[in-house]
């Protein structure tokens, strides 16, 4: 390394985690849509629930839009302020899939894995994210 | 960087995607013992059928994590041959598994299917393996 050029604190396996979460979501995001479909047509739900659990999905994909985007971003160009939101958005996000694991009117099999899996990653993700903003907020100072 | 766009999220996927058909195999796997046995089974028979079917189930489980593994800590991420060998076996168990579960194939047809879904890509990954740590043909 030469002296004059700071070595870059960028996470790679946070941006490895980030990139195969973004691949993941859209998959639940699509499996969800196609499932809550099934489920609408087929089983009997109580007076407007099924309604709010689909917006409930569609709200984790909004999220987890921003949250991987503004993590994307904060990692590549080693800002506390994007990796801070990230955490942060963190929050919303596992909320919506504890929801969808535990609390919805019917919980299939398929939804147990499949959130499960989204779980791990975002736990993943958010040590991940702490250990990086660690590392940029030591730069900083 | 186009294989790197395409590949590498599809045999991601389908890894994903065959984990979970695999471990659904465990909540049906009664019914696929039974359809492996003859009519009148005793007990014993039973047990064997299901402690072999088990053990492929556990088998291909464990080299799945492996897989996973190796492509998440990005050891086998640059390997393009071993991207399309494990997206297409894959994607096959992912379609033979489905098949396999809604019509209740039996049991022992799981471990002739598993040289092809698990045990291959299995070797591929663990041929990245060697080549990244034991031969070093690119810097970890």
């Amino acid at each position: 390394m030469d002296a004059g050029v700071a070595k870059p604190q960028s996470s790679l396996p946070l941006q490895i985690f980030i990139y195969f979460d973004g691949y993941w979501s859209a998959l639940y995001f699509a499996i969800e849509v196609l499932l809550f479909t099934y489920k609408g047509v087929v089983l009997r739900y109580p007076p407007s629930t099924w309604p709010g659990e689909f917006t409930m999905v569609v709200l984790f994909a909004v999220f987890q839009k921003i949250r991987l985007y503004l993590g994307t971003a904060g990692n590549k160009t080693e800002q506390l302020g994007g990796i801070l939101w990230f955490v942060l958005l963190t929050i919303p996000v596992v909320l919506i899939l504890m929801y969808l694991l535990e609390f919805q009117v019917y919980v299939l099999r398929f939804e147990v894995f499949l959130a499960i899996t989204g779980i791990c990653f975002v736990g993943v993700e958010f040590f991940l994210a702490l250990i990086a903003a660690c590392f940029f907020t030591r730069r900083a100072v | 960087m186009g294989s790197k766009g395409g590949l590498i999220p599809v045999r991601f996927l389908v890894t994903l995607g065959q984990m979970l058909g695999i471990i659904f195999l465990l909540y049906s796997k009664g019914d696929h013992v039974r359809a492996a046995l003859p009519f009148d089974y005793d007990k014993e028979e039973y047990k064997d059928a299901e402690r072999s079917f088990e053990a492929a189930i556990g088998l291909s489980i464990a080299f799945l994590i492996v897989e996973l593994i190796g492509l998440l800590a990005g050891v086998s991420l640059f390997f393009t041959a071993v991207a399309f060998v494990d997206s297409l076996l894959h994607g096959l168990g992912c379609v033979l598994l489905v098949m396999f579960i809604t019509n209740e194939w039996r049991s022992e047809t799981l471990w002739i299917l598993f040289p092809f879904i698990s045990l291959v890509p299995f070797v591929c990954e663990v041929w990245a393996f060697v080549a990244v740590f034991g031969l070093q043909v690119m810097p970890y």
